[in-house]
């Protein structure tokens, strides 16, 4: 039964390897980063400083934003963050216990 | 000693050292069990996470969400600059116009002509190629349309027979345009009933000669003899040049006229194309007719549907058959493959600068001239491509046919004027309703014509589309040739106004002009199928009438192209 589970979870690792190789490979997509619910990150394509940065940073604009929405209608909830900048745009995808931060730049 | 060590306790200050600091919290939630800096510990723990069946889930999810909107980023920037440094511009009025024929039956509208005093005047003569086929309630009228009023024609003109070919007399004499109805009528009305002195094929091709009287003109057509007429004398012409490349006068072996045009400078002569691809230079003065026909040229291998003298050069001459050949008077310069069909007119830009061709497949080409017939640049595409100069030339000319072009319609009338087309669409995309129906009718033309010439093509009708496209280019003759007047008729409006500063439309800039050319690329595919169709069901007079149809519902689609 371990081995199957083990399986299981192979598999699975796999199909989210590859759903993140392919938001990797779009195009203008600088860096992808994955962040649990205590701001740790857990996967990325950047660098170690640029990653600790983000994952710092963003973490607590997510908090932020996710406490307007619920404010404003309780029942609400956040389901996307984008933030636009001059240079690029961060992308954030919450949920409860993950981020998956991405960053691209906008096609020109 | 004992008091004085305890002294020096008390005096000794301890010092503290202070300093201020930041506190990053470089990483943080690690579980107490982490070292945040051991690698082996972080990387382990990762793993462990990557291995959570929530984040599987999770992460999909997420993903999915990401994905979507790294699209949309990719599709769409919104937050682009759009329109960078563009001023506001009064667009004319620039949508298409339908004149509609108030016929039941609708045809082909052969010939247009502006009036020319630059109002904003437009006959039209229609008629049907197709001679020998009788249409029972066929109306012979040909209109002359205000293109101001679009419901009704300004005036009608009830001939005899259908006209083939019309045209506007040039401002040099004070007559009004009603001489004009008065000319063609008679010439091209009448070849059937006086048929010694007439033509015997019909007209294809009227020009007015400018003389001191004003009142000479000649007409070309397919049986091979120039007329010359004075239209005070109707009964019969006052000069006959029969085209025979033998020089003999012999009817039976005159090439048939397609097209005839002036030397700009020079009125006595004048050049003729012919069916069979040979140019013909005549003097017009020269007393007995052998010594008429003063040399021919044969360079273009198909009909020579239309001819132009360029203005500026002018020994240049463009002639268009399946290509566009650059001539002088006595060489020839260049000859461009322009496209793979048939050119049906071209015409030559104020400057001398730009060449465009309208085809059969709608297309028209651009081709920029650089002075002696180097650097040609082809345009492709849809007839756009080159042209360019500043805002006011730089158009297009040359009858359109097909899906495409509406924008060059605009800009030759500088955006705005109407073209007429027999059914009514003829302008921009629609009008190439009626060139297509125009082609379908000739497509019976082929026939006729090998009928009565002979040995000119002799595939056999069929009805098929690639059939029927293999047997039209063959019987390429009998295609077209209205349009070609069509083509020059209405560019013939004395090259005045007729390049007004094309607003709206011709301007291509940035973003606008990308999207305008992908709706072209469209409009290029549906034309193509559209043509197809047209082929399709030519052998019979009421498919061609649904075919027309077919094609109408076509081109009332994109024109948000303006070319």
């Amino acid at each position: 039964v371990t081995v199957l589970i083990h399986h299981c979870i192979l598999y699975k690792k796999a199909e989210v390897e590859e759903t993140l190789k392919r938001i990797q490979g779009q195009k203008g997509v600088q860096g992808i980063i994955i962040v649990n619910a205590e701001g740790i990150p857990i996967k990325t394509t950047l660098d170690n400083s640029s990653t600790v940065q983000y994952a710092g940073l963003i973490h607590q604009l997510v908090m932020k934003a996710r406490s307007t929405v619920r404010d404003i209608d309780p029942q609400n909830d956040l389901t996307f963050l984008r933030v636009r900048s001059k240079k690029n745009e961060i992308m954030i995808a919450p949920d409860k216990d993950y981020f998956l931060i991405v960053i691209q730049n906008p096609s020109d | 000693m004992f008091e004085g060590l305890l002294l020096h306790h008390e005096i000794i200050r301890q010092r503290f050292e202070s300093e201020t600091r930041v506190i990053n919290h470089v990483e943080g939630g690690w579980p107490k069990d982490v070292n945040p800096q051991e690698m082996e510990q972080t990387v382990r723990f990762r793993k462990k996470v990557e291995k959570d069946k929530h984040y599987f889930s999770t992460m999909m999810q997420l993903g999915s969400n990401m994905e979507h909107s790294i699209k949309q980023n990719n599709a769409i920037n919104i937050y682009q600059e759009y329109f960078e440094g563009e001023e506001e511009e009064v667009v004319e009025e620039s949508k298409p116009s339908m004149f509609l024929n108030p016929n039941k039956i609708k045809h082909t509208a052969t010939s247009l002509s502006w009036h020319p005093d630059g109002s904003r005047k437009l006959a039209v003569a229609y008629s049907s190629l197709e001679f020998l086929k009788v249409f029972k309630d066929i109306s012979y009228n040909s209109d002359i349309w205000n293109i101001e009023n679009r419901n009704k024609p300004e005036m009608t003109l009830k001939p005899v027979s259908p006209l083939v070919c019309l045209e506007y007399k040039p401002p040099k004499t004070l007559t009004s345009w009603s001489e004009i109805a008065t000319m063609a009528r008679s010439v091209a009305a009448y070849w059937d009933t006086r048929k010694e002195h007439s033509h015997r094929d019909p007209v294809y091709k009227v020009i007015w000669l400018q003389s001191k009287t004003g009142t000479d003109t000649f007409s070309a057509s397919k049986d091979g003899q120039v007329l010359g007429w004075d239209i005070r004398k109707m009964s019969e012409p006052t000069e006959r040049l029969v085209l025979d490349p033998n020089k003999k006068c012999n009817p039976d072996n005159a090439l048939g006229v397609i097209s005839l045009e002036f030397e700009t400078t020079m009125t006595t002569t004048f050049m003729v194309g012919t069916e069979q691809g040979l140019l013909v230079s005549c003097n017009q003065k020269a007393k007995s007719p052998p010594e008429k026909i003063v040399c021919t040229y044969s360079g273009p291998t198909g009909p020579v549907y239309a001819l132009q003298k360029n203005p500026f050069f002018l020994k240049n001459l463009t002639v268009a058959d399946w290509k566009a050949h650059i001539w002088s008077e006595d060489i020839m310069w260049t000859n461009l493959q322009v496209c793979d069909e048939a050119l049906y007119s071209q015409k030559v830009q104020d400057n001398g600068c730009f060449l465009a061709c309208g085809h059969q497949g709608g297309r028209g080409r651009g081709e920029r001239r650089g002075g002696r017939g180097r650097g040609e640049r082809r345009g492709r595409g849809r007839g756009r491509g080159e042209r360019r100069g500043g805002r006011g030339r730089g158009e297009r000319r040359g009858g359109r046919r097909g899906g495409r072009g509406e924008a060059e319609e605009e800009e030759r009338r500088g955006g705005r004027g109407e073209r007429r087309g027999g059914r009514g669409e003829r302008r921009g995309g629609r009008g190439r309703a009626s060139a297509e129906e125009g082609e379908g009718e000739r497509r019976g033309g082929p026939r006729r014509a090998r009928e009565r010439r002979g040995g000119r093509g002799r595939a056999p009708r069929r009805a098929s589309a690639e059939e029927g496209e293999e047997s039209a280019e063959q019987g390429a003759e009998g295609r077209g040739r209205g349009s070609a007047e069509e083509g020059e008729g209405e560019e013939r409006r004395g090259g005045r106004g007729e390049r007004r500063g094309g607003r709206g439309r011709g301007e291509r800039r940035g973003g606008r002009g990308r999207g305008e050319r992908r709706g072209a690329s469209n409009a290029h595919l549906k034309k193509r199928s559209g043509r197809n169709k047209v082929l399709k069901g030519l052998s019979e007079q009421n498919k061609r009438f649904q075919n027309s149809f077919d094609i109408n519902t076509f081109f009332t689609n994109p024109v948000s192209f303006s070319h």
